[in-house]
């Protein structure tokens, strides 16, 4: 079994976990899930454990069995759900999800799992004893949600498929080009039929699946040897794959019917009858002509459409319709699903089934019908009658197929395939400002100027470049949102705390490279928020407030930067507490202390010597240290603020850059040595005048007095002990920067130039540097050091 | 095994040779010096798209007559954390093939750096004494950080 596939089925088995979490968490107040959510749930596990199957995690496949029979019960209304049963499955799917990891790790404890098997068979037993049938009511919302969700698995199944399908017919070309032996192809062949016929059962297609399983038996025959795998059955392999491919695009249009599905079907099982006497008699004929796969399609005739419905009875019974289409009646997408052919078909002709071509027809009467009986199902559909009501007769449709709904969607890419690019960019970048310095030793100014001209397109070229690559990397914050609920949930159960989670935001595009670092911090502050800020119930009933707590993620971009906000409306950290004891610890002395704005007094949660549990609320806790929040957004390049109001919740903010990897910075001079500075925390830049200098504190601090602001100096030199140009004030230059909780004013010998640099990490291969955040190359192939303002002003106040 | 052998000032140190990611020659690198970093640190070089420190070894070992020649050269060094630093030598004497057996502990005494950073002593086929370096202990930079 490669490790290729397993690892595909782990991806897909991920994701399917995401959509069965949330169908259930989003039902478990209500009690009850929509026979839809229910079968779509069902299809799942269905699809899991089939998967697990084909990938030798027996054990998982096993435990999802009886879940899977479970969901088949309640599917039939023989067991009517209500908020215990949900709870029930979601631990359960909770359950699957460790055996998978485990099993999947090669860490599975036998007996554990053996537990969990009994534990599950026997409380499956308990239910089904303790109620009795009924069934479960309808959610018009839940749906439409789903439909969304579903919607996008849709795409990317679809597109997941057609790679197969290119894969397919490419192993059977190499079989008849003779690159390949047919022993070595029938192995990847059956495989990837196999796959399909999994993702086929995903989306939720009745008949492309049977289909395949017939074939998928005569492949296995040729694949244990029974019969031989010869050109006539990779002709006749051809045909099939053909057929079932467009198999497919007529059921995603739902123009299958089942009468001529099973004539096709049988005559798929005859011309395998007859392939195996072929291939017994050893004749070798080429005679798999008198298969007529195309045949199906011969037979769609306009009393079909009574028993099999329109497309979006189908999809809503069942449901992947792409859900922009339902919300936009111009989309060609739900008209096509409406648009079905009649008896306008030409009957025994070998049609090319040219989806495309086949459906521009409007129904008839009895199409419209089964339209008048499906009002009671979304809004959107009946806005779309009425369009195709009102017109009838559009030409030229264009038909659903499974590459259009790939074509809106994406391909999976390799992170490190990515990586790479990024880094070939970055080198240009690097070779582009060599090339500029470069420039610079041309004496003669006629070709100074043509170069400089070429270049400089050259440079916005590649600034595009870096732009597109860039937006590549780029996913929706849903990606880091995906596993919040489920935790929440647990966390609030534990706890004994009832939780509204929110979060907004969710297509707010943030750096892949990002979203590893973030997880952790992010999980840390909503596990504070659980645990120290939000009351028990009673308590807040106590308080006036809702029992319900709220907690609110939401993320939004602003001006080079993405601002993730966590808020609760909880009890608030309690600053006097958090001073005390960072006053115990001499984190601070009193003097600091009465300098410190509140904003800095709640910015001590972070300090390392505070452990959030006793400083922030009376509720002891894990105490998770918050210093690791601030270090693990620091890395990411982001800074952290607190608001806090006492009762009323806490608000905490964190400001990310939009990228790691490139940032346009400004070159400082300190005696011969250059820095660079990030353009983005430079709020402007002086040559200070002597009566803007004050002298303030004991120990004669010097303040540069700014329209009326108050901005302390730090002598760049001094802290990094270079010998510099200038020492007076006056003669050098300032550079006011700011940092989430203060301003300072960088005083250095000059500034340079602007350039964008490629940021390369000090940590790799070193290790933290005070001061520095990170390096670069400069265009003369040295390095070049990033200041790391943070830090640099931490640094300061801790010296003051 | 095949060690590298390298001076020092008056003393041949060795490392083994799989540890060697490379040689580069010392005057044709730019080093970009770190300030407030432990002076054994000389700065940091590009190679090749990668950040990586340069160690100074004779400010490591405490030697302190430093010339810089033509055959002073960069060896960068894979640690066992994955990290490409650079040591900076005064030259390359040899490379040999030793067997393993040939290692004998180092004495208590009489070694001029600290025993952490010595696997052993190897004696060289002209009768020599050489210190086989535990490179990785050399390079263990957190662990030197003064707090």
């Amino acid at each position: 079994m490669s490790q290729e596939i397993r690892d595909f089925f782990m991806e897909e088995a991920e994701e399917l976990f995401d959509s069965l979490n949330s169908i259930l968490l989003k039902n478990e107040e209500a009690g009850e899930i929509s026979p839809e959510e229910v079968d779509s749930i069902f299809r799942d596990m269905h699809t899991l454990k089939g998967g697990a199957g084909s990938v030798e995690l027996m054990k998982f496949s096993a435990y999802t069995h009886h879940l899977e029979t479970f969901m088949d019960l309640v599917r039939n209304g023989e067991i009517e759900l209500n908020s215990d049963i949900i709870d029930f499955i979601i631990e359960s799917v909770s359950t699957m999800h460790e055996i998978l990891d485990d099993e999947y790790a090669g860490v599975l404890d036998e007996d554990e799992y053996t537990q969990k098997l009994q534990q599950i068979i026997q409380d499956i037993e308990n239910i089904k004893q303790g109620k009795t049938p009924g069934s479960a009511a309808q959610n018009q919302q839940n749906k439409e949600n789903r439909l969304r969700e579903k919607s996008q698995i849709f795409g990317e199944n679809a597109a997941e498929m057609i790679d197969l399908f290119e894969e397919l017919e490419s192993e059977i070309e190499s079989v008849a080009e003779d690159e390949k032996s047919p022993k070595d192809a029938v192995d990847a062949i059956f495989r990837t039929i196999h796959t399909i016929k999994g993702a086929s059962l995903f989306l939720n297609l009745h008949f492309v699946p049977k289909y395949l399983h017939e074939v998928e038996s005569i492949l296995d025959n040729a694949r244990n040897g029974t019969i031989p795998y010869t050109k006539t059955f990779n002709e006749f392999m051809f045909k099939v794959v053909d057929y079932a491919q467009r198999l497919i695009d007529q059921e995603l249009n739902s123009s299958v019917d089942e009468t001529s599905f099973n004539e096709e079907l049988d005559s798929l099982k005859e011309e395998i009858g007859e392939l195996l006497f072929v291939l017994e008699d050893e004749k070798g004929q080429e005679d798999s002509q008198k298969v007529e796969p195309f045949a199906l399609f011969d037979e769609q005739k306009s009393e079909a459409k009574e028993e099999k419905p329109v497309a979006f009875e189908l999809f809503d019974e069942k449901g992947s319709p792409p859900q922009s289409a339902q919300q936009d009646d111009k989309t060609v997408a739900f008209e096509l699903f409406d648009e079905k052919p009649t008896a306008d078909v030409p009957k025994e002709e070998e049609v090319k089934p040219a989806p495309f071509e086949l459906f521009d027809e409007a129904a008839s009467s009895p199409r419209q019908s089964v339209k008048q009986e499906s009002t009671k199902t979304a809004s959107a559909n009946k806005t779309e009658t009425k369009t195709v009501k009102e017109a009838p007769k559009k030409e030229k449709k264009k038909n659903v197929s499974l590459n259009k709904a790939a074509a809106s969607t994406s391909i999976r890419v390799n992170l490190d395939k990515i990586d790479q690019l990024m880094n070939r960019v970055g080198d240009l970048v690097i070779t582009k400002s060599m090339l500029f310095q470069f420039t610079e030793s041309i004496n003669d100014d006629h070709l100074y100027k043509e170069i400089h001209e070429r270049l400089t397109d050259l440079d916005r070229d590649i600034r595009e470049l870096q732009e597109s690559v860039m937006s590549v990397r780029m996913v929706p914050m849903e990606s880091v949102y995906s596993r919040l609920p489920k935790m929440v949930r647990d966390l609030a159960k534990k706890l004994d705390k009832k939780i509204k989670f929110e979060h907004l935001g969710d297509t707010v595009e943030i750096d892949k490279m990002m979203v590893e670092g973030l997880m952790d911090p992010l999980t840390h502050i909503i596990r504070n928020s659980l645990d120290h800020g939000i009351e028990k119930p009673e308590v807040r009933y106590k308080k006036g407030k809702p029992e319900v707590g709220r907690l609110v993620i939401s993320a939004e971009q602003e001006s080079g930067n993405i601002i993730i906000s966590i808020r609760d409306d909880g009890a608030g950290i309690n600053v006097d507490k958090v001073v005390d004891k960072a006053l115990q610890n001499g984190a601070i002395t009193p003097e600091e202390l009465a300098r410190m704005t509140e904003q800095e007094k709640l910015m001590l949660i972070f300090h390392p010597g505070l452990s959030t549990a006793e400083a922030l609320t009376d509720v002891s806790g894990r105490g998770v240290g918050m210093d690791v929040v601030m270090n693990n957004i620091n890395a990411l390049g982001g800074h952290i603020r607190v608001f806090s109001k006492k009762d009323k919740g806490t608000h905490i903010q964190i400001i990310l850059p939009l990228t790691l990897a490139i940032l346009d910075g400004l070159n400082v001079l300190i005696g011969d040595k250059k820095f660079i500075l990030p353009l983005n925390a430079i709020v402007e830049s002086l040559q200070p005048q002597p009566h803007m200098i004050k002298h303030v504190g004991k120990n004669k601090k010097e303040i540069l007095m700014l329209r009326r602001e108050f901005i302390p100096i730090v002598r760049l030199y001094d802290f990094f002990n270079i010998q510099p140009s200038y020492k007076k004030l006056e003669e050098g230059m300032l550079i006011v920067i700011k940092t989430a909780s203060s301003k300072v004013a960088l005083f250095v010998d000059d500034f340079l130039n602007q350039e964008q640099i490629v940021v390369k990490s000090l940590e790799k291969n070193y290790k933290k540097i005070k001061g520095i955040g990170a390096a670069t190359i400069r265009g003369d192939g040295s390095i070049g050091l990033i200041l790391d303002v943070s830090s640099i002003v931490e640094m300061y106040k801790g010296e003051m | 095994m095949e060690y590298v052998v390298f001076k020092l000032d008056e003393e041949n140190y060795t490392i083994p040779l799989d540890k060697i990611k490379e040689i580069l020659v010392y005057s044709q690198v730019i080093i970009t010096e770190l300030f407030a970093e432990d002076p054994w640190i000389k700065g940091m070089i590009n190679l090749r798209g990668e950040v990586i420190p340069i160690v100074d070894l004779r400010i490591r070992f405490d030697i302190r007559n430093i010339e810089f020649g033509d055959n002073t050269v960069i060896i960068v060094i894979k640690t066992d954390e994955n990290k490409l630093i650079g040591i900076i030598v005064d030259n390359i004497e040899s490379i040999l093939e030793l067997d393993k057996q040939m290692i004998v502990p180092a004495p208590d005494m009489g070694v001029s750096i600290d025993p952490r950073y010595i696997e052993g002593l190897l004696k060289l086929n002209n009768e020599t004494m050489t210190t086989l370096l535990n490179i990785d202990a050399v390079l263990k930079l957190e662990e030197t950080v003064q707090e």
